[in-house]
């Protein structure tokens, strides 16, 4: 990862990207181990300041 | 699962304290297996000219993306490490992540479009995600990459938007692979890799 991710053009590559949206499609994104709650850490970081 | 550490956003810290308080404090971040430029991103630096590279505070300011860090919930004033001084304390900072919205251009290597005429889709980016490598924290980059898309997820909620997407070094791809992500390109400007996945309504990690 890298600070030109967020300002320079990205351009990926059409071929790749139709058959990575295939793949996607049948992923099943909620069979992993943990969550933590993130938004839960974001408000007891803000009660630190 | 309880979390022994709280998030931070950048955008919060800077109602209360000033941007020489937090370079000053982010000075002994040190990522041993990170590139030097995500420490340099936090830090302030300067070109060869003597002009000030753009950091952290540039972007932030300039609403270019949002930056986060993972504080430990315990007080270390003791610490000789990065510790973030807060109004109870000095908290260990483990890493820290940035996101943002990137629209990203499609191509085909064999036509000529011109950029007008590409298809370009909007996702979000996950910009950084660097640990803090003066502290031993197992399996630190999931946990931090767990937090991205449980915010993204909220924003989802609100906004839409279908991707999350990712540049990544080569010797990455396997890693984020194993966490859904697909390859679709390559940066030859950067000698990165592309890689989506999909926002989910209720993402996890696997180990």
């Amino acid at each position: 990862m890298a600070t030109s991710s967020i300002t320079d053009l990205i351009i990926v590559d059409s071929e790749k990207l139709r058959k990575a949206l295939k793949e996607l499609e049948t992923e099943d994104l909620t069979t992993g181990r943990f969550r933590v709650n993130a938004l839960e850490q974001l408000e007891a970081g803000r009660k630190l300041l | 699962m309880s979390s022994p550490f709280v998030i931070l956003d950048l955008n919060s810290y800077l109602q209360y304290y000033s941007p020489e308080e937090i370079l000053s404090d982010l000075s002994l971040f040190k990522s041993r297996n990170g590139s030097e430029e995500l420490c340099h991103f936090i830090q302030e630096t300067f070109n060869e000219d003597g002009t000030k590279k753009d950091n952290f505070l540039d972007f932030e300011n300039k609403h270019l993306c949002r930056i986060y860090f993972i504080l430990s919930d315990k007080v270390n004033d003791s610490s000789d490490k990065c510790v973030l001084n807060l109004k109870n304390g000095a908290y260990p900072v483990y890493g820290y992540f940035s996101i943002s919205a990137k629209i990203f251009y499609e191509t085909n290597l064999y036509t000529d479009q011109s950029l007008l005429s590409k298809k370009n889709t909007v996702t979000y980016l996950i910009g950084h995600l660097c640990k803090n490598d003066s502290y031993e924290w197992e399996n630190g980059g999931l946990f931090m990459l767990q937090q991205c898309f449980e915010i993204i997820e909220s924003v989802h909620q609100k906004i839409g938007i279908e991707y999350i997407l990712i540049e990544c070094d080569k010797s990455l791809i396997e890693y984020y692979s194993r966490q859904h992500f697909k390859e679709v390109g390559f940066n030859r400007k950067s000698g990165l890799f592309q890689m989506i996945r999909k926002v989910s309504e209720n993402p996890k990690i696997s180990c």
